[in-house]
């Protein structure tokens, strides 16, 4: 469809509410034929995630050690989980050790790696960087710049919104609700809001369903609450003085608040095995409550919904790895947290019967510099390698656009190939051969943006030939 | 020279173009939030307001008082006020977890207190609401005292009218009882929240 029911509302919006109404009654029913189910998850990696040694050449390890050996945070060759995409013939890779369940999906297909990909404004490569002919993304090598051009697909200039809530702007109208269609598990990142649509915030596992918003203080039961002459106060509060923009805002984000914590308080707390994990961690415990949601998902009316999560720590300039032991330490455990909770995820998906319906994914400010400084740490990048996960994904393969070498996979070589640094003392700090916006699009395309608000969704995308890098089926 | 830059208009808050300008204020944060509370109602606090459990203290509302997530603070200055084309950088820690939240805060503190928990929180924190209880007999007078000490005289007609039905369906027997729904109302609304 290529007009959504909301471009449509808002080109009748001066009609008055009583056409409103009549019309959301129509486009309700063009859209009931959509009885189908789609989610996305998104897992943003704060600080910078070392992707460089999260998918690391098996056969040309030479390349990899080469940078990394000696300074003590190169993963042995021998530990390597391996892994071989089609894409590159002949070519043998290996997964962080950490990422056993990870390896499991891929074998799988169920897991697919994103190659090189980062904020771009224009297709750029090594030379046209160097010589600065192309635009690039404001503030490079910088987390805050870089977190919110991963979030807003924005690399040149202010966005008010994400890609995320801009998605949800074109697609919320599918959920014949008033449930927000973008709920996020830690806290309301810029990914989330979108120009009209808001985020709902939740409290993470192990706090219940049922209790991950709440207003204390009140009666148990609804009935009891809206006798409540003070529960009443409090709601009629937020309609007053809404002519000053602040406490307009304010008031808006409560009242939403307030009538989504009714609906949460009354859809119980399901089980959603096999969560909670033996040992909680974090990103679990936000994945564990985003299944729960998902498992409620026909009582809640959601055809579409996306999903924030995120798991910090990733910014390890030093002590990534265990001196003498490099496949341990911060980096490591980090990567099984990863891995458990995404496997985690899986399974319950599986179970809940929507694995090919809810497609994760993950981002992160940048990669880390190729060649490690000197307290086993890596330095601020840019291209990166990311995961999506999902029975809709076509995994167990690379995707991305050719780089420096032809391949999907950028060449390691510092201060050559794919470097934006010249010199002895070049780092290795790759230019994306993909944007984000392109790994954003694909993922937008299969959760039914049409081709005609792709570019709504992501402003640059048509300073890029390639709309669709082909990991959704 | 100092006088004149001291009290200058745009200087000091709630003067009456502040009142007229739509746009005019900043939702307070969390830890300006408790404390302007504290502060207001003769609290006596051990000050350890960020980690407190129950989902109340500063952390729980997105600012883990001297440890932020990163070296960029708690928010950004470029975040908006959400639904409106103005900026409102402490809006990017104001959600629907974070605004119930701030309630249950006010909730705690109005009908019970933040007990002690030694060794850490030696005191717990309290406030003192007695002080009002006389004037509860008489709503109109318990809200002329609440809007000058809490909203500096700002309240409108509108908040008075429904914060005063509440309070009066309480018996006047229930002096305690009509404080705590007055100051719980005020504290919880955004009139509050956002410092005009």
């Amino acid at each position: 469809m290529a007009l959504s029911r909301r471009d449509f509302l808002c080109r009748l919006g001066t009609f008055g509410a009583a056409t409103l109404a009549m019309e959301r009654f129509g486009i309700m029913n063009a859209f009931a034929q959509a009885t189908d189910y789609k989610a996305l998850v998104c897992i943003f990696l704060f600080g910078g995630n070392d992707s460089g040694n999260m998918v690391i050449p098996y056969t040309d390890y030479g390349s990899y050690s080469s940078a990394r050996l000696a300074s003590g945070i190169a993963i042995p060759q021998d530990q390597l989980l391996q892994i071989s995409p089609p894409r590159l013939p002949g070519s043998v890779f290996g997964l962080h050790p950490s990422l056993t369940g990870l390896q499991q999906l891929w074998n799988n297909k169920q897991l697919a790696v994103v190659s090189n990909v980062g904020p771009l404004v224009d297709e750029t490569n090594r030379t046209s960087y160097r010589n600065g002919t192309v635009p690039v993304p404001a503030n490079l090598f910088s987390h805050s710049d870089q977190q919110n051009q991963w979030q807003t697909s924005v690399a040149n200039g202010q966005a008010s919104s994400g890609w995320g809530g801009r998605i949800a702007d074109r697609t919320g109208d599918l959920n014949i609700t008033t449930f927000p269609p973008i709920t996020s598990v830690t806290g309301t990142p810029i990914f989330t809001s979108g120009n009209i649509e808001r985020p709902l915030a939740i409290a993470a596992a192990p706090t219940a369903l049922n209790a991950s918003l709440q207003l204390n203080g009140f009666p148990a039961t609804q009935a009891a609450r809206d006798a409540d002459p003070r529960y009443v106060a409090l709601q009629n509060l937020l309609q007053n003085d809404v002519n000053f923009t602040l406490i307009r805002g304010a008031s808006r984000v409560t009242g939403e608040a307030v009538s989504i914590e009714k609906s949460l308080r009354a859809a119980g707390n399901p089980a959603v095995p096999p969560f909670p994990l033996a040992t909680r961690t974090s990103l679990g415990n936000q994945l564990e409550q985003i299944a729960k949601l998902i498992s409620i998902r026909d009582a809640l009316g959601m055809k579409r919904q996306i999903f924030f999560a995120s798991l910090g720590g990733f910014d390890t300039h030093t002590n990534q790895v265990t001196g003498g032991a490099p496949a341990t330490g911060a980096h490591a455990n980090l990567l099984a947290q990863l891995s458990g909770a995404m496997t985690t995820f899986y399974d319950v998906l599986v179970n809940l019967g929507v694995a090919n319906q809810v497609t994760t994914f993950t981002l992160s400010d940048f990669a880390r510099t190729f060649v490690p400084n000197g307290t086993l740490g890596t330095d601020h990048a840019w291209a990166s390698h990311q995961f999506v996960m999902g029975g809709a994904v076509r995994g167990g393969d690379f995707y991305g656009l050719p780089t420096s070498n032809g391949t999907v996979f950028p060449s390691l070589a510092a201060g050559a190939g794919d470097d934006t640094d010249n010199g002895t003392s070049a780092r290795g700090r790759f230019v994306p051969s993909v944007s984000v916006e392109q790994l954003g699009a694909t993922l937008a395309t299969w959760f039914g943006v049409s081709n005609a608000d792709l570019v709504g969704v992501f402003p640059n995308l048509n300073n890029f030939t390639v709309k669709n890098l082909g990991f959704m089926a | 020279m100092i006088k004149a830059i001291l009290l200058d208009q745009e200087a000091r808050g709630g003067n009456r173009d502040a009142a007229s300008t739509p746009n005019y204020g900043k939702l307070r944060e969390p830890i300006l939030f408790e404390t302007a509370i504290l502060r207001a109602l003769n609290a006596t606090s051990d000050g350890v307001l960020n980690n407190i459990g129950g989902g109340i203290g500063t952390a729980d509302m997105g600012e883990d008082l001297f440890n932020p997530a990163s070296v960029f603070n708690y928010f950004p200055p470029t975040a908006r006020v959400p639904g409106e084309n103005a900026v409102g950088p402490e809006f990017a820690i104001f959600s629907s977890l974070t605004s119930l939240r701030r309630a249950n805060f006010v909730n705690q503190l109005v009908y019970s207190t933040i007990a002690p928990a030694p060794p850490n929180r030696p005191v717990g924190t309290s406030i003192d609401l007695t002080g009002f209880n006389s004037l509860a007999a008489n709503p109109d007078q318990l809200l002329d005292a609440l809007n000058n000490l809490l909203l500096h005289g700002s309240m409108s007609s509108e908040m008075r009218n429904n914060i005063r039905t509440a309070v009066a369906a309480l018996p006047a027997t229930n002096a305690i009882g009509r404080v705590r729904t007055a100051v719980y109302l005020i504290l919880t609304s955004s009139q509050y929240q956002v410092q005009r």
